[in-house]
């Protein structure tokens, strides 16, 4: 009888006892914050997810890859049904019916990633100071590439109004909770300041750190040199010649040497980085939909031709022109020519290059053509023009416009595809020209100014 | 006076020390399941000894010697019956007890206690295995439970073995708006099953893998329980009843009590039933003569010339009746079993059941095997066990071919070469290549097992320690084959699902009753709880099969796994106090705190009371002479109840990793936004009942109730720029209000016996409140919002006013009650308005037995008043999809030229469609006849003499007769046809019963 009494008692003694630790279970399927900074493992899975989000298709798989060129007049649609990105094309997005709704969701989640390891950062148990440095400088220049998407795709260039006072993108520089509503959006000028500040404290960062992955190419990583190239294309947005040349000069290029005009081609095709990459998208063993689907008529999605206003600008014996860069397939009884810059679909395409070195060059030219340095200008401009047409007439000439516009063009047959020619035109206070060729029923022709150059920011 | 009194008593005790006298030991129990009767008086007649029985009902009283055989015990017990008991010279007596009625009998109110009707403060509804009319042809109790209890709903379906949704006392959370992969949508708005003190679990939890959310289906889990095993089934309805399963009781909680043996001598009952099911209320398809004349016409209208759209349209001499290839006469068939006796020491029962059942549809069919064992030993005078095992095997094969029965009409069955014909150009599969090439079939099973001990230490107090498990396994298999159009482009795919949940509970309990002064009662229980829950899911696929008869996943030429682990555990504490004053007066308080494991360090623990009371009126003195009123009760009750059932450790910030991979290195990617804002939603429940007995014959109960459901969860949009575009939160409180009706009814006319229950339960919702006044919206196509002053099952849409006689396109009312074409309507839902709710303003149903000598006749009438359906707009939509598959005959009115006055507009697949279009929107107010049974016990003088036992024969038919308000257009479709997506069927049974 007492026995029993004891017994009765102790279970509910052990009960209470081992409450505790029974109430403490650990998830599976997910981590918590606190779990994910425990170690070095741990943190870098954070990063190494913000790299594969950049490759998604409202991302550089498509959305920022394509848009610049879709919208310059780089591109034509080769087929007038299930066109990708059309209501893009057509310059028609509104804030509550757009096609950037899951891109700007997804580039403020980067950014959240990339807070989350800058707050907890120090948690990480085993890491030393030069990893802990890593870690912050990658998330930095993630968080600055971001935001500068964010801005360039949502906003006017920063020359739109004479002090950057218009309006811009929220910038978010620590992670709230549900409960605190994001700031309203910062001006365009308060945006590039923060981008430009991010990617000064990066690259003192990266100096003091060493590698945190145990695989992959260091170029598909941000380093000090891409987070310069980076730095170079803000500056030169924002018409800061001087930091362009600076940083740009300091981008080793003996480090990034230009593709050869012998290698050209081939250098385009694969998952291999390019000699002068920077910083690229590891393509890696990806199986579904690929950047390279939309130029390669191996797949349904086929479509993205490159116009006539763009194939016409290439001298015949140029490496890029229509005879050697390009694929003609025939759609519908009519040639279309497709760049061969993302030759492989699904499995095989190649790794998305975001910085490489002769943008560096062609930007490095346009700064000192701006300030006047026309010899400088000019070298940069031959160096590009000559790898590509060896045999090519040394471009000479004193009359400053003549030079930019010249650069400008060069830049066109340069970066075509890679995502640029909205942005300089832009950027340039042109008129956005697409011609007789333009598919679209409306804003065909843009002429600056116009708020049309920025996608309105989506609601929900 | 008072030394007078004790002069007087010491006098008798002395008479009686004179006299011989002899003790007689006895054991008082009720009729009806045996149980012990405590506190019983007992006083032998015409002398002043008496006694009262002890908790196990026993009792030892001293009789004189002089009244050994002629002496009568006179026994009573509050409602029961008084019994005189002659002696006969016996020193040992068993005494059994009849109730007075049924208002007195025992019942369930948690797996904690039990108590008597009166005693019930709160509001709880009882079904017993009678009532329950188990012989129906239904393959699980919460669909047999439709009608039977009064503000319970159940939104049953018409597919064998699927889950059912049951609303009691309305919807308790909200209506999801939003869908998301990862996330929760909103809490569960189901009951919480209780078999035996074990929790059921529920299947799906909001934070599981995707690749488990989207594809997998899931079978009931209810359906590993056996209907012929109930006892008794308590719906708990209100806080009083329910606050004591704290933050899982916010949808109410279903008890249900199983059977067991009885001392006596060994009773064995053997049970056949079998039958036919036939569909009806079938959809009216196109033939392909009318088909190929629409498709022609859309063809025409879209402006190709008539030959060649003649062409296109296919022949007109073919027409192939999908709908009877695929449907057959279904079959029903149910052996069971079932052995129980025991002595007073040890009571057992062994019951074992098979069900098959066939549906109309081909390639679907149910099977499960049940096996039940009780035992219930008094182990030593003080200690009592109770052991029990429910080893349960269930498959059901469930291809999915009526998604692809609206086939288009003229094309053939089969092709000349005896192949499975199949249309190319539509990328749809000929179902009949389905039926005999795909399969999709659940294996699996439960076992449910309990073991508790109560150790009577005193007289009134007492310990319980139950210790429960309840598994669930189930694997789903399904093959896609190559040869016909589901499996083609992947060259036959497989998956298969594992499915494993298991949880076990633990509570330990004390029950003690003070003792106070006379004529009141109090009782106290007080416990703590262990629960743990553990899922573990598998998942593999496989593509390319080389030969298409070996189809598991090794032989595939690419596979993908995927699985996931998840394990919960809550500790609650628990208490109940009850207290009644001359069993007139009855106050009782209850409470719990659960905490639960959130992840790593964080546990979250909440709260929830409630306190009762109630007043038997007619016990009061000045009532006695009544004699219309046999029963008059009050009860008040208020109290909290809670919903933990979210996949709430979301709000938590949580990173999930990803499948794919960067430079072959996995990323983790973060999955929620942390928001320490979210609080457990809580219900504040008040309850007001009354029960009244008339003339002996009726028995009304209303309960009128009103439920807060404060800070509901949803998932909500929020701006981007937080990283993330959705988060759960507390976003709106609600209210459920309405009364639960119950009227019952007996008669006797001559030796006819009617016994007749009316229920009816009234609910209104209404969203209170919603957070910044900013209301939530779905998609179109869910049509549901969050909006304040609205129900949150109400259905949101647009206004259909007709179709233009002029232009033959639809019509609809805009924001400013215009009339505009569908063209030019702004059919954004944050533009709808409320077309109705879903949930009916009443339900219920009317539920007769009558007898007569050896006959039993039995009528289930069901009910609906109000409630909404939208149908599946792909059946009529313009024509739209007609080139891809048929559609109703309803679109044969449709619009030609101008002037036409149709309820269709003008064949096209272009023109802009409403999804949420009241064109699609039908009134749910039906009557229907669910269930005629009629029974014949064999007389005794046949069966008992000749076979040895008693024998019972029935009939049975279910879904005999529909009513419906809005009613089907002659010869086209309206609601009876469209409402359910699989085939409602009409089933005849009949089966016998033998008891030995």
């Amino acid at each position: 009888m007492k026995l029993t009494y004891l017994i009765v008692l102790s279970i509910l003694i052990t009960n209470a006892v081992g409450c505790k630790k029974f109430l403490q279970q650990e998830p599976y399927n997910t981590l918590s914050v606190t779990d994910i900074f425990k170690d070095v493992e741990g943190a870098r899975t954070v990063l190494i997810n913000c790299y594969d989000d950049l490759k998604t298709n409202d991302y550089y798989m498509r959305n920022m890859s394509v848009y610049a060129d879709l919208v310059g007049g780089n591109i034509k649609y080769s087929r007038a049904t299930n066109q990708t990105l059309f209501q893009t094309y057509s310059l028609n997005n509104t804030a509550t019916a757009t096609e950037w709704t899951t891109f700007f969701a997804n580039a403020y989640n980067i950014i959240y990633a990339c807070n989350s390891v800058l707050e907890n950062v120090e948690n990480i148990s085993d890491a030393n100071i030069f990893q802990k440095n890593r870690f912050k400088a990658e998330a930095k220049t993630l968080r600055a590439l971001v935001h500068f998407d964010l801005v360039r795709i949502h906003a006017l260039m920063p020359n739109y109004t004479s002090n950057a006072s218009h309006s811009g993108i929220t910038i978010r520089k620590i992670n709230t909770n549900a409960s605190t509503p994001p700031a309203t959006p910062s001006t365009v000028g308060e945006v590039y300041t923060f981008i430009l500040q991010e990617i000064d404290s990066s690259i003192a960062l990266y100096n003091n750190s060493v590698a945190i992955y145990p695989s992959g190419n260091d170029r598909t990583y941000c380093s000090a040199n891409a987070a310069r190239a980076l730095k170079c294309r803000a500056a030169l947005y924002n018409n800061d010649w001087a930091t362009v040349i600076a940083t740009a000069n300091a981008i080793p290029a003996a480090t990034y040497p230009l593709i050869t005009n012998a290698n050209y081609i081939n250098a385009w095709r694969g998952k291999v980085v390019l000699t002068e990459g920077i910083l690229e998208l590891d393509y890696g063993n990806r199986v579904s939909s690929a950047l390279g689907d939309y130029y390669n008529n191996a797949s349904t999605n086929v479509q993205y031709a490159a116009t006539n206003d763009l194939l016409n600008i290439y001298d015949a014996a140029d490496v890029r022109s229509r005879t050697s860069m390009y694929n003609t397939y025939v759609v519908n009884g009519s040639p279309f020519l497709f760049t061969k810059k993302y030759n492989g679909v699904r499995d095989s395409a190649n790794n998305i290059r975001l910085l490489r070195m002769s943008e560096v060059i062609l930007s490095r030219a346009e700064a000192y053509a701006e300030t006047n340095n026309l010899t400088a200008a000019l070298t940069d401009l031959n160096l590009i023009k000559k790898r590509a047409w060896p045999a090519a007439p040394t471009y000479t000439s004193t009359i400053q416009q003549d030079v930019i516009t010249e650069i400008l063009k060069e830049r066109r047959k340069e970066l075509c595809f890679e995502g640029h020619l909205l942005f300089d035109i832009s950027r340039k206070k042109q008129n956005l020209i697409r011609g007789a060729e333009c598919q679209a029923s409306i804003n065909c022709t843009v002429m600056y100014p116009s708020n049309i150059f920025a996608i309105p920011i989506p609601l929900n | 006076m008072k030394s007078i009194f004790i002069l007087l008593f010491l006098l008798v005790t002395n008479i009686y020390v004179l006299a011989q006298n002899y003790t007689v030991q006895g054991e008082l129990t009720t009729i009806e399941d045996n149980t012990p009767i405590p506190n019983a008086t007992i006083k032998v007649k015409g002398t002043g000894y008496n006694t009262t029985s002890n908790i196990n009902g026993k009792f030892t009283i001293t009789v004189p010697d002089s009244l050994q055989q002629k002496g009568i015990l006179l026994v009573q017990y509050k409602r029961y019956k008084l019994v005189q008991y002659r002696l006969n010279g016996r020193t040992s007596v068993s005494i059994q007890l009849p109730k007075i009625n049924t208002q007195d009998e025992i019942i369930v109110t948690s797996s904690y206690n039990q108590k008597r009707k009166e005693e019930v403060v709160g509001s709880i509804s009882t079904v017993s295995s009678k009532e329950l009319q188990t012989y129906r042809p239904i393959e699980s109790f919460d669909k047999m439970l439709e009608g039977l209890v009064a503000g319970v709903q159940v939104e049953t379906n018409t597919e064998l073995g699927t889950p059912v949704k049951i609303n009691i006392r309305g919807q308790n959370a909200l209506t999801p708006v939003r869908t998301s992969n990862s996330t929760a949508l909103t809490t569960s708005s189901q009951p919480l099953y209780v078999i035996d003190g074990v929790p059921i679990v529920e299947q799906r939890r909001g934070d599981e893998p995707i690749a488990f959310l989207n594809n997998e289906q899931l079978l009931n889990p209810i359906a590993g329980i056996n209907p012929d095993d109930i006892e008794s089934i308590s719906v708990l309805k209100d806080a009083a009843a329910a606050s004591i399963y704290g933050a899982n009781a916010s949808n109410g909680v279903i008890i249900i009590t199983t059977k067991k043996g009885k001392p006596g001598k060994t009773k064995l009952s053997l049970g056949y039933s079998s039958g036919i099911n036939t569909p009806i209320n079938r959809i009216k398809w196109l033939n392909g003569q009318q088909y190929q004349m629409l498709l022609k016409e859309l063809y025409i209208n879209e402006g190709r010339d008539p030959a060649a759209a003649e062409l296109l349209a296919g022949p007109t001499d073919v027409n192939t009746d999908w709908f009877n290839l695929v449907n057959r006469r279904g079959s029903f068939n149910n052996y069971d079993v079932d052995f129980s006796g025991g002595n007073e020491y040890s009571q057992y029962r062994i019951s074992a059941s098979y069900l098959k059942q066939q549906s109309i549809q081909k390639g679907n069919d149910y099977e499960a095997f049940y096996i039940r064992m009780r035992l219930d030993n008094q182990l030593h005078k003080k200690v009592r066990m109770g052991i029990s095992l429910a080893p349960t095997i269930t498959k059901k094969n469930a291809l999915d071919i009526y998604g692809i029965v609206p086939l288009i009409p003229n094309v053939p069955a089969y092709d000349f070469d005896g192949s499975y014909y199949e249309p190319s150009r539509l990328g749809v599969p000929n179902p009949l290549a389905v039926l005999a090439q795909n399969t999709s079939y659940h294996e699996g099973g439960s076992i449910n097992g309990n073991i508790n001990v109560t150790y009577t230490a005193l007289k009134n107090l007492s310990f319980t320690s139950n210790f429960g498990t309840n598994a669930l396994l189930n694997k789903l298999n399904v093959y896609e084959s190559g040869k016909n159009a589901t499996g083609r482009t992947k060259n036959g795919f497989a998956q298969i699902y594992d499915r494993f949940n298991f949880n076990w509970i633990n509570f330990n309990q004390a029950s003690w009753s003070p003792k106070i002064k006379k004529g009141q009662q109090l009782d106290i229980t007080a416990g703590m709880e262990l629960r743990s829950e553990y899922t573990k899911l598998l998942r593999g696929t496989g593509s390319g099969f080389s030969y298409y008869r070996l189809n598991e996943l090794s032989s595939a030429a690419s596979q993908t796994a995927a699985s996931s682990k998840q394990v919960s555990t809550a500790v609650a504490v628990y208490g109940q106090a009850q207290y009644n004053l001359e069993s007139k007066y009855f106050f009782n308080v209850s409470g719990r705190n659960d905490a639960a494991s959130i992840f790593g360090d964080d546990v979250n623990s909440t709260t929830n009371a409630a306190v009762g009371a109630g007043w038997s009126i007619y016990k009061e003195k000045w009532m006695q002479n009544s004699k219309v009123l046999s029963n008059l009760h009050l009860r008040v009750s208020y109290g909290t109840t809670g919903n933990s059932r979210i996949g709430s450790y979301e709000a938590k910030g949580l990173y999930s990793l990803s499948t794919s991979s960067y430079n072959g290195l996995v990323g983790a990617n973060p999955t929620s936004l942390p928001n320490p804002d979210l609080t457990w939603e809580k219900k504040n429940n008040t309850n007001l009942g009354i029960d009244i007995g008339l003339l002996g014959k009726y028995n009304i109960t209303i309960d009128l109730y009103q439920n807060i459901i404060k800070n509901a969860i949803s998932l909500i949009d929020i701006p981007p720029q937080n990283g993330f575009s959705t988060v759960l939160a507390n976003v709106a409180d609600m209210r459920n209000r309405g009364a639960d009706v119950s009227i019952n009814a007996k008669h006797t006319i001559g030796k006819v016996q009617w016994n007749s229950t009316l229920n009816m339960g009234f609910n209104k919702n209404i969203i209170l409140r919603v957070n910044n006044n900013s209301s939530i919206y779905s998609t179109n196509e869910n049509a549901t919002a969050v909006k304040a002053g609205n129900s949150t099952s109400a259905i949101w849409g647009f206004e259909f006013v007709g179709i233009d006689p002029a232009t033959g396109v639809e019509l609809y009312y805009d924001g400013a009650k215009n009339i505009v074409p569908v063209t030019l309507l702004n059919n954004s839902i944050t533009n709808a308005t409320n077309l109705g709710d879903r949930l009916p303003k009443l339900q219920g149903g009317f539920i007769n037995a009558i007898t007569y000598k050896d006959f039993a006749l039995t009528i289930n009438i069901i009910y609906n008043v109000g409630g909404y359906r939208l149908i599946n707009y792909e059946n009529e939509r313009y024509g739209r999809n007609l080139d891809n598959r048929n559609q109703s005959v309803n679109l044969l009115n449709r619009w030609q030229r101008p002037g036409d006055i149709t309820t269709g507009p003008r064949l096209s697949r272009t023109t802009r469609f409403v999804s949420n279009s009241s064109r699609y929107l039908y009134n749910d107010t039906y009557v229907k006849l669910s269930n005629v049974s009629l029974s014949y016990t064999l007389p005794k003088r046949y069966s008992t003499k000749l076979i040895g036992a008693r024998i019972n024969v029935f009939a049975n038919a279910t879904n005999l007769v529909y009513w419906y308000q809005s009613k089907s257009p002659k010869d086209a479709n309206g609601l009876a046809e469209y409402k359910f997506n699989f085939p409602e069927a009409q089933s005849f049974t009949w089966g016998l019963k033998a008891n030995f």
